[in-house]
Formats: C-alpha cells, sequence, structure tokens
C-alpha cells in the first residue's frame, strides 16, 4: 500500500499546470513514435539481411547445380521387376511390391470389430507402415537410384550399404538419370533399410561426386511368418470372474516397431464386453475378468494393431481367440455321444447349492442358441456338426436365475444333410464322384462333383456348413454365384454355388449355421436341371473333389 | 472522408476525427484510440503496474473512462488527456494493492527521489501546505527549460526509467541523472527561498 507522504507527492504533481503536460506530452508522445519506428526499421534492416543471407545459401545449393548443371541425387524407389516406366523421361515408377495401394493407405484391411473399436484409443502411426516397399525373405528387388542430370555425365558407381557398385553392374534398362540396381533383400526377418552414401560421376578428367539432395534412405519390410501370438494360460474360473495370464511372444518386436499395443476382451452372449489392455509386452500380464454373468460363455479376444510386413500396413491382428465360462451351481459333464449327431451329458449339484432347474439350452461355439428345453433333460440329437456349449439354467430359491455351463464346448461329427445348407433342404442330385451321369443343361454326361440342394421355399436361405473364413465371392461362369469358405480345421474349401444372392463378402468370419446367401438358378451347368433353383454344394480337399456329405470329411 | 472506421481500418485517424467519433456516440471510437494510442497507453500504465494483465485492464478501463467523459468534454491533446486517466487509473489499481504486495519499484523510486527537494508536513496545515507547494512547483517549472521540463515530466509525472527517457532523447543516462538532480536542486533552493522547505 502506498503511504501517506507517497499519496501527498501523488497529488502534488496531480497538480503540475495542464498545458506544462500538454507540452510535455506532446514532445513525449512524437519521440516515442520516432523511437519505434527506429527500431522497426533496424528490425526491417535485420530481417532484410537474414533474407539476403538466406537467399544467398539458396543460390548456391540450389540454383548454382541449375546453372553448372551438374548431377544431383533425387531419391531412391524400390520395384519388384525392372522397373520400365523409369525409361522415360518424365515419368518415375514407385512400385509397391506386396498388396499395398494408394486405398490400403488409410483402410485397414481386416475389419474392426466393434468390441476392438472402444479398445484401440490409441492411434495408428501417422502412415501406418514402417516400410515403404514390401516383400518376402530372399527375394530379388530392384533398387532404382533417381538423378537429375541433365548434361548426362557419366555415372562411376554408387555406395549402397557400404557396397561399392560400379557402372558395369548397373541393371539393363539404367541410363544417365536413372541407376538400376538389382539385390536380393536375403534371409532377414523385419525392415531392411538401404542407405545411398555416395555416388560418383566424371567430369573431363576428373571423378566428382554427386550432390545429394533427396531422402538417402528406402525401407523394405521383409514379411515373416513369426508374428506375435499370445493366448492365456493358467485360466481359473469362478462364478463372476474369470482370470489368466497372458504372454506377448513377438520376437521381432513387430508390435513394439510399430507402437501398438495389444489388448485382452471378453465378450459375453448379450454383446457386454469386458476389456483390458494395453498389457505388457515384456512381462506375463496376470488379468482379471470380475463382475461377469454366472454360467456366461465369455469370447475372449487377444488383439493387437501393427505392421505385420505383409504389405497391409498397421492394422488389426487377432493374437487369438477362444471361448471360456462361467461356472455355476451345477457341473455340466458332457458324456461320450452314443451317435456322431448326439450330445449326451449329466448334470451334477455342486454342494451346498439349492436350486432348480429350469432348462438346458445348447448353444453353438459362436454363441447361438440353437436348442432348448424346458426340465430336466441330459441328450440333444439330431445335431449339425460342429462344436456346442451345454448350458443349464435355473432358479434360486430367492428367485435369481442363474447358469452352468460345461467347461469346454462339446464336438458333434455328424456327416452334414440338406436340411443344415439350405432351410428345409432336400437333396436333388448327390455327388457322383468319377461316375459319369447325364447332364440335362450341358446334354452330356459328366461328372458331378457336388450335391445339389434345393428347397420349397422361394429364395430359401443358405448357410455355411461350418465355421470358416469367406476365401472368395465371385461369379463362376459354370456355377454361378459362388461363395468359398475355408473351415478352421482341416485342409477343406467349401463351395456354395449356383447362388442367387450373397450375403458375406471375402475376409468374413462366418460361424456354422450362419446365412451366407440365397438358393438361385445362377449355374449355367445346371440351369435345365430338373431343380434349377438349388444350391450346388461342393467340397475340395487340397487337389480332390470330396463327398460333402461324407462322415469322413476331417478324418 | 468517410469516418466510419470499417471504411479505413488500416488507416489511423486524426486526433479530430476521433474526438468527432466519440460525440457521435460511434462505438468504433474506441477500436480507433487503441489502434491509434493503445501501445503510448500501454508503457504509461506499464511504468506504474510492472504487469501486463494489469495493464490490460486498465487500458480497458481508460477507454471505458473516455467514453464516458466525451462528451461533453473536448481534449485539446488527445493523447495527454487519455494519458492522464491511464495514470490515474494506474495509481488506484496501486492504491488497492494489499500490503503483502510490493508496489512497483519505478514509481517508489521516482517517488523517493522528491523527498530530497520536498518537505512533507502532516497536520490541520496540510492543505494549505500542499496548495502553496503546488503553486511554488508550477512557478519553478515554467522556468525550466524545454529538455529539464520534460525530464522532470517524464521522471515523475509518467514514472518513466531513466533509461527510456534517455533512449527517448537520444542521450546518456548519465546526463538524464544529473538533469534531473539539477532540477531537484533548483527545486528546493526555489521551495526554500519560498519558505516552504
Amino acid at each position: 500500500m502506498m503511504n501517506r507522504k507517497d499519496e501527498w507527492k501523488l497529488e502534488l504533481l496531480d497538480g503540475i499546470d495542464e498545458a506544462l503536460l500538454e507540452r510535455s506530452a506532446r514532445k513525449r508522445y512524437a519521440l516515442m513514435q520516432k523511437n519505434r519506428m527506429k527500431r522497426s526499421s533496424f528490425w526491417a534492416v535485420c530481417g532484410g539481411a537474414a533474407c539476403f543471407a538466406a537467399a544467398c545459401v539458396l543460390f548456391f545449393v540450389l540454383v548454382l547445380p541449375i546453372l553448372t548443371k551438374v548431377p544431383v541425387y533425387e531419391g531412391m524407389t524400390v520395384s519388384g521387376e525392372v522397373p520400365f516406366a523409369a525409361l522415360q523421361a518424365d515419368s518415375v515408377a514407385t512400385l509397391r511390391l506386396l498388396g499395398a495401394s494408394d486405398e490400403a493407405n488409410t483402410a485397414p484391411v481386416n475389419p474392426i470389430p466393434s468390441a476392438e473399436k472402444d479398445l484401440l484409443k490409441a492411434p495408428a502411426p501417422e502412415s501406418g507402415y514402417r516400410a515403404s516397399y514390401y516383400t518376402d525373405p530372399n527375394s530379388d528387388v530392384y533398387v532404382t537410384v533417381h538423378l537429375d542430370n541433365p548434361k548426362q555425365y557419366e555415372i562411376l558407381s554408387f555406395t549402397l550399404n557400404g557396397v561399392k557398385y560400379q557402372s558395369y553392374m548397373f541393371e539393363e534398362g539404367s541410363d544417365s538419370e536413372n541407376l538400376i540396381l538389382k539385390v536380393n533383400v536375403g534371409d532377414v526377418k523385419g525392415v531392411v533399410e538401404y542407405r545411398i552414401d555416395a555416388i560418383k560421376y566424371v567430369d573431363g578428367e576428373r571423378i566428382k561426386n554427386v550432390i545429394m539432395r533427396g531422402d538417402r534412405t528406402v525401407k523394405i519390410g521383409v514379411y515373416t511368418d513369426d508374428q506375435p501370438i499370445a493366448a492365456p494360460e493358467n485360466v481359473t474360473v469362478a462364478r463372476d470372474r474369470i482370470a489368466f495370464d497372458v504372454r506377448v511372444q513377438d520376437e521381432l518386436s513387430l508390435i513394439a516397431d510399430s507402437e501398438g499395443e495389444v489388448y485382452v476382451s471378453l465378450t459375453g452372449t448379450d454383446g457386454k464386453t469386458f476389456s483390458q489392455g494395453p498389457v505388457s509386452l515384456k512381462e506375463t500380464n496376470r488379468l482379471l475378468f470380475e463382475g461377469l454373468k454366472e454360467g456366461e460363455i465369455y469370447q475372449c479376444r487377444i488383439s493387437a494393431r501393427y505392421d505385420a510386413l505383409d504389405g497391409n500396413g498397421s492394422v488389426l491382428h487377432p493374437l487369438y481367440e477362444g471361448c471360456f465360462a462361467t461356472a455355476g451351481a451345477f457341473e455340466v459333464l458332457p458324456a461320450q455321444a452314443v451317435t456322431s449327431e448326439e450330445i449326451r451329458f449329466d448334470l451334477q449339484m455342486r454342494e451346498g447349492e439349492a436350486v432348480t432347474l429350469l432348462r438346458v439350452e445348447i448353444i453353438r461355439e459362436n454363441g447361438k442358441i440353437v436348442r432348448e428345453q424346458a426340465g430336466d433333460v441330459r441328450a440333444f440329437g439330431n445335431l449339425a456338426p460342429g462344436r456346442y456349449w451345454i448350458r443349464a439354467v435355473y432358479a434360486y430359491g430367492d428367485g435369481r436365475l442363474g447358469a452352468a455351463v460345461c467347461e469346454t464346448p462339446v464336438k458333434v461329427n455328424s456327416a452334414l444333410r440338406s436340411e443344415h445348407l439350405v432351410e428345409q433342404g432336400r437333396s436333388t442330385k448327390p455327388f457322383s464322384g468319377d461316375l459319369q451321369v447325364w447332364n440335362p443343361s450341358t446334354a452330356d454326361y459328366r461328372s458331378h462333383l457336388g450335391v445339389d440342394i434345393t428347397s420349397s421355399i422361394s429364395n430359401a436361405a443358405v448357410y455355411s456348413a461350418y465355421d470358416g473364413t469367406v476365401q472368395a465371392v465371385y461369379f463362376d461362369k459354370s456355377y454361378g454365384n459362388t461363395v468359398v469358405i475355408s473351415v478352421d480345421e482341416g485342409d477343406l474349401l467349401f463351395y456354395y454355388q449356383s447362388l442367387g444372392s450373397t450375403l458375406v463378402k471375402e475376409g468374413d468370419r462366418v460361424s456354422g449355421g450362419q446365412r451366407i446367401g440365397t438358393i438361385g438358378e445362377s449355374a449355367m451347368l445346371e440351369v435345365a436341371d430338373e431343380n434349377p433353383i438349388h444350391l450346388h454344394f461342393a467340397v475340395k480337399k487340397g487337389e480332390d473333389w470330396m463327398d460333402p456329405f461324407s462322415n469322413t470329411l476331417f478324418s | 472522408m468517410n469516418l466510419h472506421t470499417g471504411d479505413r481500418r488500416s488507416e489511423l485517424l486524426t486526433d479530430e476525427e476521433i474526438i468527432s467519433l466519440y460525440w457521435r456516440r460511434e462505438e468504433c471510437a474506441i477500436s480507433a484510440t487503441d489502434r491509434k494510442y493503445g501501445k503510448y497507453l500501454y508503457t504509461i500504465a506499464f511504468n506504474i503496474l510492472q504487469n501486463g494483465l494489469d495493464c490490460e485492464e486498465c487500458l480497458n478501463d481508460t477507454y471505458l473512462g473516455t467514453w464516458n467523459a466525451i462528451p461533453p468534454k473536448k481534449p485539446g491533446v488527445l493523447h495527454a488527456f487519455l494519458s492522464g486517466i491511464t495514470r490515474n487509473l494506474a495509481l488506484s489499481r496501486v492504491r488497492k494493492q494489499t500490503a503483502a504486495k510490493r508496489i512497483p519499484s519505478e514509481l517508489v523510486v521516482s517517488l523517493e527521489e522528491l523527498d530530497e527537494c520536498l518537505h512533507f508536513e502532516m497536520g490541520e496545515d496540510e492543505k494549505y501546505h500542499l496548495h502553496q507547494l503546488s503553486l511554488a512547483l508550477n512557478e519553478y517549472l515554467h522556468t525550466l527549460s524545454d529538455r529539464k521540463l520534460f525530464v522532470f515530466v517524464c521522471r515523475y509525472y509518467y514514472s518513466d526509467s531513466v533509461a527510456s527517457i534517455a533512449r527517448m532523447l537520444g542521450l546518456s543516462e548519465n546526463t538524464i541523472f544529473r538533469d534531473l538532480s539539477s532540477v531537484r536542486k533548483g527545486l528546493r533552493e526555489h521551495l526554500q527561498e519560498r519558505g516552504l522547505q
């Protein structure tokens, strides 16, 4: 605070004549403006000097080389073949080797399941690619060194990764502005970097260095089968929790080098997801998922986004997919199937529990309930081939509902039947194998290497026989609209043909029993058959066509 | 000439044009004032407040005070009028600062310098003494040369630092120190002759 003395002095100064103040104020303002302009001029002069200096540097670096036309290195590109486009004066070929296209820079190849969309909050690296080009191990690639060399000085050599390459080692098609070198990436895994150190040219009798202006390194991603894996271990299950260890094995640090993260999720049949992450990439992570539902089946998924060096950039990769079930009041004990189409099981009450059994459900591995029956049931028959959970639903004394599930899904190895593949399907033409049968559409005898299944329902649904991955969706000129699905076990491909419509696309994961299309009459080879609207269903093992309804398909 | 500054955003208006805007109650008068004198008034406020935020607020209050004062006032020298408002507002802010805060140093130092030539008298005759001193001070300041008057006003009215005054006049700081010392000596002698010291 100001004291009275200061206040007194200020009051005295406030009493100075206005005329005197105005006189000084005018001069003060004018002098301050003058000094401000002087400072602006000073900085303008400094700025001018800096600009002049920068202009001199630019002249010697950029303009002088152009005026004197000395060769200038502009960059390197890589291709899988000799880049003929490089021979054209006004174009430079930049060929990617594997998969990566312009679209691949922005769109992930694998669709992201909805659970992971919330999980992976960390953004992918700016470009998503750790390398500019991708190839397989031990493959030859062509490195093209691009120069601006208008006076066409003779290029003597260049040094790449410390190795000197003389002009006679350049590939055919090289010229004074495009030096093509064939190199083998070697039996390496990961990202290989090529760095150009020096380029020599001849000017009269003297050997000189090319001016290096472009990016001196180029990275090539070499694909490896040693992809990261992770699996739950030491799983413990209770009624409301599941705990397990997760250890990420990533020998080549593909995830870490892509700045990726690993997330673990459990998704119940009700769609509720519990997720944890990112987990440590170096240590064993003990994960505990709490607040789970009793007797619920949880799909466990361990995922990471990283560049697998396959040319697709940084995309989501599932490292593990499996199922766990929480415990309940019953112990569900599947027994050996009496026939291959039936499940038998026993239900044993755990000690101390007083519950009333309400119903038993048979659930596909994808969580879909395919059958349920009230009361104390101990067997289900007539099941399509696949893997099933058995769940017992009961009520506690206080009215709460609970459930118990078998520890692991039960496998049913029944043979396929028409109704498994087509809605109310019935077979019209069987697999003939080597036997030649009459084909009314082609008016000749030929093998029928699949089964034809029709239905009384128009546009009847076509179902996938097993869990698998859609390998292709296309129009076959003989068999029409075609969906090809590979299964998770066995070297088998399933062809669903003569379809009217398709509901899946390449890369989709499908479950056994999932709708993939409708029956149709798109097969030209069978269009004049007695039942032209049908599904033509064929199974290929390696190069051989199999009877799809054989019960030894997977043996 | 169009007085709507919307048409002349990049140009500074004359004092008459700005005062005319105030009289016509056109709000662009304030932005025109700020464009022309904002930096100048900022330095006056900063000499006293030594704090950027306080100075900004002080400037805003200056413009509000000017808007309220014109009309009916019609200042002859606009920047002198504005600088008086800014200075008073800055000093008011300083007065409100708590005891725990230091008051800005340049103001303190400059006021302390006046101790050697001004005699503070408390008591019932305080106001009378102040009035007499004020008359004597003005009488003395009228005898000063332009430069010495300028140095005195800048140092003790505007609390400009010695370095700042030296820069303005293009002189050395020693010269300014000598001018100030000479003016204070002259004022002391003048007040002694009047029996006020």
